[in-house]
């Protein structure tokens, strides 16, 4: 818990940024985006004499999803991700690479070595927990301001579930239902354990370890695919759905055992400083 | 407790963020109206069964929904796990509950199946797909006896299975105790492509192929395309004699001079119906009236049903719908019966769905808006009187700022 606390701590500046960015870009683009919508109805109606009716039949009413696919939203969410992706490594490296070398006292301290691997990967899972609630809580503040800005008339409102659903990137980050949310982060963890293991095996064992890391990787994902492979090619779809994805999870879980205890064992006894 | 502050925020945003959005959609009512079948005349019994199958639009995003008598579930409504098992129910996610064990590994095409009260069979033709062309093409047919809940499976290779290139299920049915497997097959016969439809008959206890007929075929030559279709069936699933093919010629006629950019001119013509008789081996050719065989042409193939024994073909107008019966054990057509129907002109006069079942014919339109409502009408084929009326309203009077449209593209009976 203490050390899920101190890496939160040393993650805390970086991620209020990444909120910053989001919120200020966001509420920004809703904020253009609704004025270049307004602005353009304005000067068809009341300069070239269009009716209200023929500008709505022709350019059609705004919703909120026209936002939602523009850059000024998605950018900031690409962003985040990005982030992430660069600190899955980030996280590990700047340890051995810091100031001074801190990965000393990390593996100094009187708890088992495996609770490093711990902190790090909750960390990764809160803070990504964080962006999507963050902006969870952000859009029913950003339809508000939607609502402010574009009169009755010339809009469609649409539920936040609809606003989602309206992309279907989207729906990847936010899925539409609580099993869903969970089974895709769910594979996001057992796919930041397999990189946390890949690190390891390359600071055991430096550029072997490199080869090392992929390899593992690589066995990781063909044990996750052979399930579905056996069952369009081999067992003709021998499986109902629904017990495929049980089976599925089954051999997620099974990765990712694997990959919490080779970790262990190469933070006990391979790790080289 | 200090020091954890940023930690302890960031892990109260997450429970409260995640949290609230999904409480508030799992208890928030449906911001879609429900669409509910309103009875104007007849009796509610005769809508009680019927399935429709369609999509709500607002704007650019649609999503699909099923409306029955007891009102609209939308696609986003099912839970995760009954949606891994197929969001719109039908004949065949019941089997699968049913005979769950048996269905394993079955697709899901309706006419590969056939059942009785005794007897539930399969049949499909599997074939290799690893090499460039398909290869090695295979009769699967399983026999479920419900009884004593034991199935009986056969696995033969298709007669001449080197010179095929597809072969699709058109039929399944079980004579006495034979399994007879009615399919298209395409055919590779020296350079030439073919189309031909042929008849398998099995013998199950023996696990041999008995018979092997060809029914129809037809060469594809250069400025041609055949396609062969086999009638809607009311009930895909039961006992019936026969089996009705449409024969739909496609011809190309070369371009002219000042019409290359367009491309060739595509001329569809139907050139025949057939019939063919499970009990008495044989085959006829249907004589249709002129005026049917246009509005046929014009209007598609698509729409027009059989029970087995009666072909009905269907014509639509302004007015409503026109069912013209042809008796296959006469050989004669019988009186017409029509169906009045507002059909909404809006959208280029689109023809309703129709279906037939249990001697009763079923038709809705296919679109509504939010000025205009879908009708939904019910009629006895043999009296030809209307025996339902009704349309299709959302419940809660309707928003001013909703523009809607609503599509059925499917209607069936359970």
């Amino acid at each position: 818990m203490k050390l899920v606390n101190f890496e939160i701590n040393r993650f805390a500046k970086l991620f209020t940024v990444l909120l910053g960015i989001i919120l200020l870009v966001q509420i920004a683009g809703v904020i253009i985006l609704s004025k270049m919508y307004v602005n353009l109805a304005n000067e068809k109606i009341y300069e070239d004499m269009m009716s209200k009716a023929a500008f709505l039949s022709r350019r059609g009413p705004m919703s909120f999803s026209d936002i939602v696919g523009s850059v000024w939203f998605l950018g900031p969410i690409a962003l985040c991700i990005a982030a992430i992706a660069f600190y899955i490594f980030f996280i590990w490296y700047r340890d051995w690479f810091g100031k001074n070398t801190f990965i000393y006292r990390l593996l100094m301290l009187p708890t088992a070595r495996l609770n490093v691997f711990f902190a790090k990967a909750t960390t990764i899972l809160l803070t990504t927990f964080g962006f999507v609630a963050f902006q969870l809580i952000l859009l029913p503040i950003e339809t508000t301001i939607f609502k402010w800005m574009v009169p009755n008339e010339f809009r469609v409102d649409l539920g936040i579930q609809d606003i989602i659903g309206s992309l279907p990137e989207l729906l990847v980050i936010i899925p539409n239902s609580f099993v869903e949310f969970f089974l895709y982060y769910g594979a996001g963890f057992v796919i930041v354990s397999i990189m946390f293991t890949a690190i390891l095996f390359e600071r055991s064992y430096r550029w072997k370890g490199v080869l090392i890391g992929v390899l593992y990787s690589l066995v990781a994902v063909v044990v996750f695919i052979i399930p579905m492979i056996l069952q369009s090619f081999v067992l003709n779809e021998f499986f109902y759905p629904i017990e495929l994805l049980a089976i599925e999870v089954v051999m997620a879980a099974i990765i990712l055992a694997c990959s919490i205890w080779t970790s262990g064992y190469l933070l006990k006894k391979k790790v080289t400083v | 407790m200090r020091k954890y502050w940023k930690a302890a925020l960031v892990i109260a945003v997450i429970v409260f963020g995640v949290g609230a959005y999904y409480v508030n959609a799992a208890i928030s009512a449906p911001q879609k109206p429900e669409f509910v079948i309103k009875k104007q005349s007849g009796d509610e019994k005769e809508v009680q069964s019927i399935v429709l199958d369609g999509s709500y639009q607002v704007g650019f995003h649609g999503e699909p929904l099923q409306l029955t008598s007891t009102g609209t579930r939308y696609d986003s409504e099912v839970s995760f796990f009954d949606r891994l098992n197929g969001f719109q129910k039908n004949k065949i996610t019941e089997l699968e509950k049913e005979y769950r064990s048996f269905m394993r590994g079955k697709n899901g095409d309706i006419n590969a199946y056939f059942e009785d009260n005794q007897y539930l069979v399969y049949a499909d033709v599997e074939y290799k797909r690893n090499d460039l062309k398909p290869s090695d093409f295979r009769f699967k047919i399983a026999v479920l006896d419900k009884q004593d809940d034991k199935a009986t499976s056969l696995n033969l290779s298709v007669p001449n299975e080197s010179n095929l290139d597809w072969v699709m299920i058109e039929d399944v049915q079980k004579k006495n105790d034979q399994i007879v497997v009615m399919t298209q097959n395409h055919v590779r016969d020296s350079g030439n492509r073919k189309v031909e439809v042929r008849e398998y008959r099995f013998d199950i206890s023996n696990k041999k192929l008995v018979e092997n007929k060809k029914i129809m075929s037809q060469e594809e030559s250069e400025n041609t395309q055949t396609d062969i279709y086999m009638m809607n069936e009311s009930s895909p699933l039961e006992k019936h004699e026969n089996v009705v093919f449409a024969k739909v010629v496609t011809e190309f006629k070369p371009a002219n001079q000042d019409q290359v950019a367009e491309g060739p001119e595509v001329e569809e013509i139907l050139s025949d119906y057939i019939s063919y008789n499970y009990d008495r081996k044989e085959k006829n050719h249907i004589k249709l009236p002129e005026s049917i065989k246009k509005a046929v042409e014009t209007d598609g193939i698509d729409s027009n049903m059989f029970n087995g024994t009666k072909v009905y073909f269907m014509r639509f107008n302004e007015k409503g719908i026109t069912i013209t019966p042809y008796s296959l054990n006469n050989r004669r057509i019988e009186d017409e019966i029509s169906l009045s129907m507002q059909i909404n002109n809006k959208y280029g006069g689109m023809p309703p769905i129709t279906t037939i079942r249990d001697g009763k014919v079923y038709a809705a339109s296919p679109i509504s808006d939010q000025n205009t409502k879908s009708n939904i009408v019910v009629a006895d084929l043999k009296s030809g009187k209307t025996v339902f009326k009704g349309e299709i309203i959302s419940k809660e009077p309707t928003q001013t700022n909703r523009e809607y449209e609503l599509y059925f593209h499917q209607l069936y009976v359970k």
